[in-house]
């Protein structure tokens, strides 16, 4: 999620000149900081992974033998004759799946990527464990997301030959920025974690989203404020000030307004602390002035655990309600200093809850991760990757059986995937017609549990595609969406678990 | 208390709060500009690098399980320690040898270069040292308690570091009134050349006068540490503060610094305050306003340029 660094493009005008200023410094040197927890190892192999300078000179050898020979006559007869040893190469399986999983694996944003990755290579073992696909392992290659869109457009177009399918992506304007690119160059791409509403504003062949865009995320945030607490008056927002904290927070209030009906509420006051500034001092003295009985606020990773931190010091949790739209992503740090009673949004995570994981596999998983990590999973970055990578063993699965046992072309490829229906543990993912996923989002209520060293959440209420999803088709207008929503839908919303009571 | 009053009492609390750490930076660069002339970028490094160490020190103070008051004297001693270590070095072997082998390197735009370029080098010099992951160390600031001011919380951390600016404000002055160096550093900043005519030495002065400057950087981010999300490229924000506040005190002045940091300080909290939308904005459009009517800030005198 890393969402829309494509923020420093879309300067809002509150921001003004020096705020740009901050954007494009920061846009791509340190806004990557989403989670709490590094993974130290994991940057070296990711770099030696990364293109080299041979290979970019073998892909310009490459090319040009290609060029050359295409020109000459026999090499147009050969070409003939080979047509159908093509088609009959394409239906023979390949010595292994070559997926290409880009995030970020050095530089500040390793600690958005450092989850994700650890999350691929257990999925991707687990797999090839189990006997790959059709017998045929997947063999991953890391590919580093740092710098910047047009750096990753570059990695892009030279991995394209190399990989069968590229998975990943975490900031939105990367995300927004390979694209166009992918589709033209034919490369299956499942965006795992960019949740930009941008994303899919026109049709793709090639391109597919597990992730859920931020608009519903916000939908949710504000269904379960109002299932939760129905006498909230006073609303109050804490943002990061770029597009993606201006989008979360309108989103939300524009929910409230909807789900509201005729209740009037009052959305002051409506903070944008500079994003990475860290110092809330003075917004929280202004949230403690204003007594609101709710602060919203979609502050993430470093910014998200400063705010915790200095609330805490300022007493501010003790006075006011608070809910993080997007809280695990302070990773196990910042899950540590969550006081207890705050709303968290599970940004289509997992949220531990007290008692034990339900889910088996999760379970297992889980085990596994601490295992081999020596943490907990928390950070709903590595809960991306995993669905990223299901999707696309899936969508190879079903291809091979629509063509009957012989391995699909990419075409074929791409094409199981729409109408692809997995297990995941945020539920059922479907992939639509118009190529995004849609599963259940979480929301709950931080709670302490004697099993876990941080905190849990208790209270959570899934929200199932029907309550939050966008309608399908591309070039959606969101607020247009979120101004059809009505209070009757919220007696659809399932009542909160309580898992103290039942210890489950 | 009624809630007009509330209001205004937090926003001049909070402006002084901001204004007192944006203070001891400022009046670092402004020190080190009135005795080099040198718009010292790299001023926002040592900031970062203080708030780092001292970060590492919180780190190193709840491993060991020692008492956390410890902080607060390592912290002023890990700032000295960073700017007695690094300042020097800089000075003399950097921008000193910088200006003796290309004469055109004395010229503020070159120096202004040539420090953004160490400022680049020391930002990654920070990552290969503290790698990019956050440090936390608001501990050091819930050891000492918190002030009920009606309705408001404020930790008695951040009420202290208002006297705290007052002390270095009025220490550095008396050490520029009443020692020898301070007068020396006095005279070098009115007139080097005339200065060296009179037997001072301006090198050396201007080694002091660099890690002063440095010291006071790194103390303000050590200070500043527990309230913020430290991590390594924290000092461009900073930095760009620091120059609003000495733009509109004017370059070189010291007491004008402390009140422009304040007033920065109270327009930021104002803006948070009563307009949010502009909280951002608001100290570089104090100094829009300033330099439009003042270009040489408000205290900041007009001095003729040499050929």
């Amino acid at each position: 999620m890393l969402r829309s660094m494509v923020s420093a493009h879309r300067t809002r005008c509150v921001s003004a000149a020096t705020n740009m200023f901050h954007a494009a410094e920061h846009a791509f040197i340190k806004p990557l900081y989403k989670g709490g927890v590094a993974a130290p190892a994991f940057t070296i192999e990711a770099r030696s992974s990364c293109i080299s300078p041979k290979q970019i000179q073998f892909h310009e050898k490459e090319e040009r033998v290609m060029s050359t020979t295409i020109l000459s006559i026999r090499t147009i007869v050969a070409a003939l004759m080979a047509i159908p040893t093509v088609a009959m190469a394409q239906g023979e399986k390949p010595k292994a799946i070559n997926v290409a999983i880009v995030d970020f694996f050095s530089g500040a944003g390793a600690i958005a990527g450092g989850p994700s990755a650890n999350m691929a290579k257990l999925t991707i073992d687990r797999i090839n464990k189990a006997g790959g696909i059709a017998g045929v392992p997947i063999k991953a290659q890391y590919v580093d997301e740092a710098g910047g869109p047009a750096a990753n457009v570059a990695k892009l177009r030279q991995i394209a030959k190399k990989v069968d399918v590229v998975v990943g992506y975490g900031s939105s304007s990367d995300c927004l920025a390979v694209a166009p690119v992918a589709e033209k160059l034919g490369v299956p791409l499942i965006a795992s974690a960019c949740d930009t509403t941008e994303l899919f504003k026109k049709p793709y062949k090639w391109i597919f989203r597990t992730q859920i865009p931020d608009v519903s995320g916000s939908v949710a945030m504000a269904m379960y404020l109002l299932k939760t607490n129905p006498n909230v008056k006073v609303v109050a927002g804490i943002n990061p000030d770029y597009s993606y904290g201006h989008d979360a927070w309108n989103y939300f209030v524009a929910a409230m307004k909807a789900l509201g009906g005729n209740v009037e509420y009052k959305f002051e006051p409506a903070l944008f602390p500079p994003l990475f500034s860290g110092q809330y001092t003075s917004h929280l003295s202004r949230l403690q002035a204003a007594k609101p009985d709710v602060v919203f606020s979609s502050l993430w990773g470093g910014d998200e655990m400063a705010a915790l931190q200095q609330g805490k010091a300022q007493g501010i949790f003790k006075q006011t309600k608070f809910m993080f739209s997007v809280g695990t992503l302070a990773g196990v740090d910042g899950l540590k200093v969550m006081p207890n009673g705050v709303i968290v949004g599970s940004d289509e995570g997992y949220l531990f809850h007290p008692g034990e994981v339900e889910n088996k596999e999760l379970r297992e998983y889980i085990d596994s991760y601490q295992k081999r990590f020596n943490e907990h999973p928390v950070s709903a970055f590595g809960y991306a990757m995993h669905r990223a990578v299901e999707a696309m063993a899936a969508g190879y699965k079903k291809a091979v059986e629509n063509n009957h046992g012989k391995w699909p072309s990419k075409e074929q490829f791409v094409n199981a995937l729409v109408g692809l229906k997995i297990d995941t543990f945020q539920g059922p993912l479907v992939i639509r017609k118009d190529h995004q996923a849609t599963f259940t989002d979480t929301v709950g209520e931080a709670v302490r549990s004697p099993e876990y060293p941080f905190a849990v959440f208790d209270k959570q209420i899934k929200f199932t595609p029907d309550l939050i999803d966008l309608p399908e088709g591309t070039g959606i207008d969101y607020m247009a969406w979120i101004k059809t929503l009505t209070p009757e839908l919220l007696k659809k919303v399932p009542e909160p678990t309580i898992y103290a009571k039942t210890g489950k | 208390m009624n809630e007009a009053l509330r209001m205004v009492l937090a926003t001049v609390i909070d402006g002084a709060i901001f204004g007192a750490t944006l203070f001891l930076v400022a009046v670092g660069l402004t020190l080190i500009y009135g005795v080099l002339r040198i718009l010292n970028i790299t001023h926002g490094s040592f900031y970062a690098i203080g708030a780092l160490v001292a970060a590492s020190l919180w780190g190193a103070i709840s491993q060991l399980g020692a008492s956390p008051y410890l902080i607060y004297p390592a912290m002023l001693l890990s700032s000295l320690l960073v700017g007695v270590a690094l300042g020097p070095p800089l000075e003399r072997f950097m921008l000193r040898w910088m200006a003796s082998v290309e004469p055109l390197a004395r010229r503020e735009n070159v120096q202004l270069l040539a420090t953004y370029a160490i400022f680049l080098m020391l930002e990654n010099v920070q990552r290969l040292i503290w790698g990019t992951h956050p440090y936390y160390s608001a501990g050091a600031m819930q050891t000492v308690g918190t002030t009920q001011i009606g309705s408001l919380t404020y930790t008695n951390y951040q009420l202290l570091l208002l006297p705290l600016a007052a002390i270095v404000l009025l220490a550095l002055r008396s050490f520029l009134n009443r020692t020898v160096t301070g007068k020396f550093i006095v005279s070098v900043s009115t007139d080097p050349e005339m200065s060296q005519c009179m037997g001072i030495n301006v090198d050396r002065i201007q080694t002091i006068a660099f890690t002063i400057g440095i010291v006071l950087a790194s103390l303000g981010g050590a200070l500043a540490s527990p309230s913020i999300n430290v991590s390594s490229g924290i000092g461009a924000d900073t930095l760009v503060l620091s120059f609003a506040v000495v733009a509109v005190a004017g370059l070189g002045e010291i007491e004008g610094s402390a009140l422009a940091a304040f007033v920065i300080g109270l327009a930021h909290s104002s803006a948070v305050f009563f307009y949010p939308e502009l909280s951002a904005v608001m100290p570089y459009i104090i100094m829009l306003l300033v330099i439009m009517f003042k270009p040489y800030g408000l205290f900041g005198k007009q001095s003729e340029r040499r050929i």
